[in-house]
């Protein structure tokens, strides 16, 4: 399409619309998108355009840390973490042994309950009676025994819990401290410094971020730590069990102390 | 379940074998399952004590944080108290068994009440 393109003193619109027809005339050349592509592969297919990087510690990173410190000698900072926080693996296979103690010792009452249901219906008298108290007594305390077995593996579970809670967090901190302060490094290139006050100030309320967090983790725990303590120390004896190995020698007026 | 051969695992193959004492009233078939439900029970309560082992952690394990010493060492009290316990019950089983042997004596009237009170 030929078209005459002369410059006007005034605008082109104003022409347009006093004819409508006329815009094609007076429009700029619509962008040939295709024509701008075939330029970019062909004078800038080799020019990177990088994007901002924001650094932090993915799998690869750790992995690559794993791979430096295991051939370097190097002290792992991963296993820092887990000195401070505790060794969530080997919490979980005690906690395990827990688990299974307490399904044995709830299998081993109910079937103590099962076999003695036909034997204490059919067997009376003083004896009988005696046995009774003894066996209720005796399952009593092995349900308590169970509870214990069940209760340590609560503590133990809540511990694990909290310490891989407070790991991962921590993780997830110092990956957005490095962003943080590779951000600060990135804008500072790109921008020859002038950023630095604003930036600063940024990176020093992520600090303050951190800080706290990190504090609150603390006091999560110890307040966790103290519970448990508590609870772990409330170890329960078996002054009756042991009373009771000798409930068939006690006479029958003494067994309803029991 | 390894292999047991401890003295209290011998006691209960012992009473196991023994004759069964005769309940009056009482089918000696129900006698029989109980006390094989006891020495089974007396059984499995060892067998627990023994993989309690894999319970046992390293002192690291709790970390390094405020108070995870205390939790450690209040642990590592609870672990053998554990086994105390169930040691016990054991025992208990184990006392129980005897007393539905055939040569289980009845006791005594004056059988001391406790063990304290024998000496």
């Amino acid at each position: 399409m030929s078209r005459a393109r002369t410059r006007h003193w005034s605008h082109r619109y104003d022409r347009a619309c006093k004819n409508p027809a006329t815009y094609r005339d007076h429009a700029h050349d619509p962008i040939d998108e295709a024509a701008l592509a075939q330029i970019g592969r062909t004078h800038l297919a080799r020019v990177h355009i990088p994007s901002i990087p924001v650094p932090g510690l993915g799998t690869l990173e750790k992995k690559l840390i794993f791979w430096a410190c295991d051939h370097t000698g190097a002290p792992n900072p991963f296993h820092a973490l887990e000195r401070l926080t505790g060794d969530c693996a080997e919490l979980q296979a005690a906690e395990r042994a827990w688990e299974a103690a307490f399904h044995e010792i709830e299998a081993i009452a109910a079937s103590i309950r099962a076999a003695a249901q036909p034997l204490r219906a059919a067997w009376t008298g003083t004896e009988a009676e005696r046995f009774g108290a003894a066996l209720d007594a005796y399952l009593a305390e092995l349900d308590v025994l169970a509870g214990c077995v069940r209760t340590t593996r609560d503590c133990l579970k809540a511990v694990r819990s909290e310490a891989q809670l407070a790991e991962s967090t921590v993780q997830m901190l110092i990956n957005l401290l490095l962003g943080s302060l590779g951000g600060l490094i990135v804008a500072e290139l790109m921008t020859a410094g002038t950023v630095t006050p604003v930036a600063a100030a940024q990176v020093q309320m992520e600090l303050t971020y951190v800080a706290k967090k990190i504090a609150t983790i603390g006091g999560k725990l110890s307040a966790l730590y103290s519970d448990v303590i508590k609870v772990l120390d409330a170890v329960r004896g078996f002054k009756r069990i042991e009373a009771m190995r000798f409930v068939f020698d006690l006479a029958p007026d003494v067994t309803s102390a029991l | 379940m390894p292999e047991r051969t401890d003295s209290a695992a011998i006691k209960t193959a012992a009473i196991k074998t023994a004759a069964i004492r005769a309940l009056p009233g009482v089918d000696l078939a129900a006698v029989t399952a109980f006390v094989d439900a006891l020495a089974s029970a007396a059984e499995r309560l060892g067998g627990i004590a023994g993989s309690l082992n894999a319970a046992r952690v390293h002192d690291e394990a709790f970390g390094k944080l405020i108070d995870a010493a205390k939790v450690r060492d209040a642990y590592h009290k609870r672990l053998p108290a554990t086994e105390h316990n169930l040691g016990e019950a054991r025992a208990v089983i184990e006392h129980l068994l005897t007393e539905f042997t055939a040569d289980a004596p009845l006791a005594p009237a004056s059988a001391p009440i406790c063990p304290a009170d024998a000496s």
